[in-house]
């Protein structure tokens, strides 16, 4: 619980998550498939889109914090704050850029870049506070006391992250044209030795204990687990963007494990660091 | 979330009003969102694209030739992707120069601009624009 909270001091707290959506957003807010996906995404799953992503601010908001939320209402009023701050951020660069065209843009297009650059800028905003700022013990015991599913969460936020602006752009399917089914099932293997070597073996700061727990356990429970939340979490995201559409299961399936490489090392870090 | 911190009687510290105006912001961005999306994919249908061409203007090059200004909008909804536009200039019905020019996108209910170079003078000829083509996204 954070005492002494003056509006000047929450002004800085704002100001902090501006700059840290700044941070996280820029990558996409400089890719022109994020701009092309503002029209061209469907209008169903841009909405469908955009309420996930504030169930995951709320997850990422209750686990790091924008401030010390108590409750599942605290939680969501912080998702909001993040959202309107990413928007703003995004709305900001996006005309300094000249990506908006207010005067040549349906209004329609404009909501669109905005919402699609929200979600990363918004992620950026909730993590300010977590990597700029100071933790409390109590999000540190929160944190720990994260269980399982908590962990399964983390790296499936991280893995959204690091993919969010590769899953748009057309070097997906055609890395995946390029594999044979050998090369896909060599990168799925690869990519869970990735995830569980950074937090288990390679001993990066923050790296997890075993405490006793077989290597296999471990690499099932955590390390495989968190691979299929990853791919997951790609097929979705492949999904919303319409990269998948009219591929044949088996193509959709080699793009995801492409997507996923760069998701797996995403959760991995996430599971260290948040 | 029968947590010992959330035991009762231990009021939280009140939000400042900062950032509950941000939050108040976001919440509304987010319906606000919401209702525009849903409202263009439920009412506004799903009409393909309605390319519309205008000459804006037409320019002598100061190296020779003739540049024309062109503004392409689309009335319909859905995206055209590599949109093909190509001008001809005429004279009896036959055409005497044609030139063309592609968008990468030109999505519903928005304008783009761009420009055609001919060797000739248009004014001295009827100007045709055409769109020839586009692919879905």
């Amino acid at each position: 619980m954070s005492d002494g909270q003056t509006p000047a001091s929450s002004a800085r707290e704002l100001a902090r998550a501006a700059a840290g959506a700044a941070v996280f957003a820029l990558p996409m807010l400089m890719t022109m498939e994020m701009w092309w996906l503002g029209f061209t995404m469907d209008g169903m799953r841009l909405a469908l889109f955009l309420a996930l992503t504030v169930l995951l601010l709320a997850g990422l908001s209750f686990y790091s914090g924008m401030r010390d939320a108590f409750d599942w209402r605290d939680s969501l009023a912080d998702a909001c704050t993040a959202i309107a701050i990413g928007a703003a951020i995004s709305a900001a660069i996006l005309t300094l850029f000249g990506v908006i065209g207010w005067a040549t843009d349906s209004p329609r297009g404009i909501l669109g870049k905005i919402v699609i650059q929200a979600v990363p800028a918004a992620m950026g905003a909730v993590l300010a506070r977590e990597q700029f700022g100071q933790q409390s013990g109590e999000q540190q015991r929160r944190k720990e006391a994260a269980g399982y599913f908590g962990s399964l969460f983390l790296m499936g936020a991280g893995a959204l992250y690091l993919s969010f602006n590769l899953a748009p752009t057309q070097e997906m399917a055609l890395i995946a044209y390029k594999m044979s089914a050998w090369h896909g099932i060599g990168l799925a293997l690869l990519s869970m030795a990735a995830l569980h070597a950074f937090v288990y073996e390679v001993g990066f700061h923050g790296q997890e204990s075993r405490e006793g727990a077989s290597f296999w356990g471990m690499f099932l429970r955590y390390s495989v687990a968190g691979y299929a939340v990853t791919l997951g979490v790609s097929l979705c995201m492949l999904w919303a963007f319409g990269r998948i559409q009219g591929m044949s299961p088996p193509d959709a399936v080699m793009v995801a494990i492409v997507l996923a490489f760069p998701g797996a090392l995403g959760a991995a870090v996430a599971r260290l660091v948040l | 979330m029968a947590a010992p911190r959330d035991r009762p009687g231990r009021k939280p510290a009140a939000t400042p009003w900062p950032e509950r105006v941000a939050a108040a912001i976001g919440c509304l961005f987010v319906l606000g969102a919401f209702g525009i999306l849903l409202y263009r994919e439920l009412a506004g249908g799903d009409v393909p694209p309605r390319i519309e061409l205008h000459v804006e203007a037409i320019q002598a090059q100061p190296s020779g030739g003739y540049l024309v200004l062109i503004r392409a909008a689309n009335a319909g909804d859905r995206t055209a992707a590599q949109l093909r536009v190509s001008g001809e200039l005429r004279q009896d019905g036959r055409t005497v120069e044609a030139s063309d020019t592609s968008f990468d996108y030109l999505p519903g209910h928005s304008r783009r601009h761009g420009g055609l170079f001919f060797t000739r003078n248009p004014h001295d000829y009827s100007l045709a624009l055409r769109a020839t083509g586009y692919v879905e996204p």
